[in-house]
């Protein structure tokens, strides 16, 4: 049978009041599940009074300092991690949204370079007909010049080519030659 | 250990929350065997112990920022050390402990003893740890503050987040249950039986 009262007596036997003590003494004598308890309990406090401070392991602090690097290792490399996966997220949703933006408007980039070519059509055009004149110009005048004339000219521009290729060859060629 | 006033474990909390880590060292020098000690008393092995030990180091560094400094540092560092091993105890709830693991024991280097004695101190500690080991984590954790750190109910409850009537209630209980055990044990070895240490675990 339980008798909490005196079961916690017997836990705080060294603190009872005299009183107190002599009662719990008298029931000890009378009950023998308190008295099992105060035995065991008597028992299990030298135990605990014995219990000795342990020394902590050798190298304690050291083995410590060394985890705390390791750990702030490993919070720096988690740390670039996600600044890098932050930067390539940014990095991509920057592409994506110039890719959309483009998509969105081709067609009237398209539409403007159609235009701007249709703006230099003149030119062409322009080109064309000098094209034309030259041509019609060209065949009158193959049709007039006589065949020695036409060697005479012949000779002529290619004695002033070589004259300008050799101006060349002396003016610049040579000269860094004899530098 | 390296001796510690108030004054000086103000100025190095100060400093390590500033990020020193010197200061921190200090600290980790000045509070390692009560942090030790109690994590050894909870869980029973030297190695485990050193490891709950050094997390227990490592999850005060991490919130040392969130820290009271109006709070005993002792208290603060030991009621992490106290809810790191009662997790520990939990996760470990169906795990067995070897008998090597209990007879692997650290010594005191106080005395230096010879065998017979240190053979007489390794049986008393098993004697102790395992009555101790069929507590459960709370209430072993109650029992160890109260009676190797000599903690006041109310420290003990600020340590473990319980309630007085609740503590002492648990204490009652875990003084109940270590007296029959000595009772169970004693009346074995009277009996010529070879007490189990490591069945009770």
């Amino acid at each position: 049978m339980a008798h909490p009262r005196f079961e916690q007596w017997v836990f705080e036997r060294k603190r009872l009041e005299a009183s107190k003590a002599a009662e719990l003494e008298a029931h000890l004598e009378t009950c023998e599940a308190c008295r099992n308890l105060a035995t065991g309990w008597q028992g299990v406090e030298a135990e605990l009074r014995r219990g000795r401070q342990l020394e902590v392991p050798a190298g304690f602090v050291r083995r410590f300092q060394s985890r705390l690097n390791m750990e702030r290792n490993r919070r720096r490399a988690r740390l670039a991690l996600l600044v890098l996966a932050s930067m390539s997220l940014t990095l991509m949703a920057g592409v994506g949204l110039a890719l959309a933006e483009l998509i969105t408007r081709l067609p009237t980039i398209v539409a403007w370079i159609l235009k701007t070519i249709e703006q230099f059509r003149w030119v062409g055009e322009l080109l064309g007909v000098v094209g034309d004149f030259l041509r019609v110009l060209l065949e009158s005048l193959a049709g007039n010049i006589p065949a020695l004339l036409w060697l005479a000219v012949s000779a002529l521009f290619s004695a002033l080519s070589f004259a300008w290729l050799l101006s060349f060859y002396r003016l610049g060629y040579r000269r860094v030659e004899k530098e | 250990m390296t001796s510690t006033t108030p004054q000086h474990e103000r100025a190095w909390i100060l400093k390590a929350k500033q990020g020193d880590d010197d200061a921190f060292t200090l600290l980790v020098e000045a509070y390692q065997s009560p942090v030790y000690n109690l994590c050894y008393r909870m869980l029973g092995e030297a190695q485990e112990a050193e490891d709950a030990a050094q997390e227990t180091f490592l999850k005060a560094f991490r919130n040392l920022r969130r820290y009271d400094l109006d709070r005993r540092f002792l208290n603060w560092i030991l009621s992490i050390a106290s809810n790191h091993c009662i997790d520990r105890l939990r996760k470990r709830r169906w795990k067995l402990v070897s008998i090597e693991a209990l007879i692997s024991m650290p010594v005191s280097r106080e005395d230096e003893p010879g065998p017979e004695r240190h053979l007489a101190q390794k049986q008393e500690e098993q004697r102790l740890h395992s009555l101790l080991m069929n507590l459960r984590p709370v209430d072993r954790a109650a029992v160890i503050m109260h009676y190797w750190y000599d903690y006041s109910y109310e420290e003990i409850a600020e340590v473990l987040s319980v309630s007085i009537p609740a503590l002492k209630s648990r204490l009652h209980r875990a003084r109940r249950e270590l007296a029959a055990q000595w009772m169970e044990r004693e009346m074995t070895l009277v009996q010529g039986g070879q007490p189990d240490g490591a069945s009770a675990v």
